[in-house]
């Protein structure tokens, strides 16, 4: 018998289908909704950094290669500021 | 094609899918130096058409040869096997790239970022939240595929198209809140060496996961055309050792990178 036999692997005990529902059900779900609860209604609204120019933030060596080239593909505009600063307060700025 | 074989082996038919791929993949990579370079998509796009023409024929013609031609005896399921365990090993290591990366710059951060983890500047996710949710989704999901697994072994029809359903929906919810923190990210990939290791890891993740449920998705639609057995099912079990690596992976990018770096 081979120490690791590759033909046995994906075999598993016959007869278990009904404890990995009963996991599924019992386990598996409820500790999503639990998560689910906490994630939703624990969340506390997080002031955004106020803005400050490190070197090493908001690196711009080349535009990215959609849009206008200043902004990440995710980019949200109310936390997440462009190399010069939040968008709305340049504006005010300007 | 002989039906009097006297090995247990399959010698493939000629395919065009190889060669087609190759042109796929190379016009894929041409068009993102294209698109990177000269801010025009259309090679990109025209590479993933021919990539996604090529993997949905090769793939179909492959279900077809296990499952009506029965060509996949046990010899071509062991191959098939090893085939998988090698390329799972494969994207192992891809990710081993990204973790080092990430391990190299958080262990002992640079000078220029404050000399801490998170750089200064930066405010980390709550691990807490929805990171959390999603960790208990992963492995809620790792738990349906195998109780999907065990009711295909046990030739019980419904139970598996029930267990496949909730990984395929879980797949999708860990996707839809994977999008939502990235939406509400107060930091972006050009944001230090903490955003850049941060999304390339967890960009990467959401890709796979992205393509494991696909590949659950697909196992479903076979599933319902009564494509497995109770001992021919090695695609739903392709499938299935993948949806567990993609569910390790987020456990070691929830322990290191939300938790332990955030």
């Amino acid at each position: 018998m081979p120490i690791f036999d590759i033909r046995l692997m994906g075999n598993m005990p016959a007869n278990t289908a009904g404890l990995w529902k009963r996991v599924t059900f019992l386990l598996a779900l409820p500790a999503i909704v639990l998560c689910a609860a906490n994630a939703f209604t624990g969340h506390k609204h997080v002031e955004r950094e106020p803005f400050a120019k490190y070197e090493y933030l908001r690196r711009r060596t080349k535009r990215f290669p959609w849009g206008d080239g200043n902004r990440s593909l995710f980019h949200n505009a109310e936390v997440n500021a462009l190399p010069e600063g939040y968008e709305d307060e340049v504006a005010e700025e300007d | 094609m002989s039906t009097h074989s006297n090995h247990p082996f399959h010698l493939v038919d000629y395919s065009p899918w190889p060669l087609t791929g190759a042109i796929g993949a190379m016009t894929t990579v041409s068009g993102m130096v294209k698109w990177f370079h000269q801010y025009d998509i259309s090679l990109f796009v025209l590479g993933n058409i021919i990539t996604i023409l090529t993997v949905y024929q090769w793939w179909r013609d492959v279900s077809r040869e296990g499952t009506y031609q029965g060509l996949h005896t046990y010899a071509v399921t062991i191959g098939l096997r090893w085939g998988m365990i090698l390329f799972i090993l494969s994207e192992v290591l891809f990710f081993v790239s990204f973790f080092w990366a990430f391990f190299h710059s958080s262990l002992s951060p640079a000078i220029e970022l404050g000399a801490s983890w998170p750089p200064m500047g930066i405010i980390s996710f709550n691990p807490f939240q929805i990171p959390l949710l999603n960790t208990a989704i992963l492995l809620a999901s790792g738990v349906t595929v195998t109780w999907a697994h065990h009711s295909l072994m046990e030739n019980n029809h419904s139970q598996t198209t029930q267990g496949l359903f909730f990984t395929v929906l879980l797949g999708i919810y860990f996707t839809i809140l994977q999008a939502y923190e990235y939406i509400e990210a107060p930091f972006t990939i050009a944001d230090s060496i903490y955003g850049s290791t941060f999304f390339m890891a967890t960009g990467f993740h959401g890709i796979h996961v992205l393509i494991g449920t696909t590949f659950l998705l697909v196992c479903l639609l076979r599933h319902l055309n009564n494509h497995f057995s109770k001992n021919h099912h090695f695609g739903f079990e392709a499938a299935a050792w993948y949806w567990h690596f993609v569910d390790v992976v987020w456990l070691f990018l929830y322990i290191t990178i939300y938790w332990w770096g955030g």
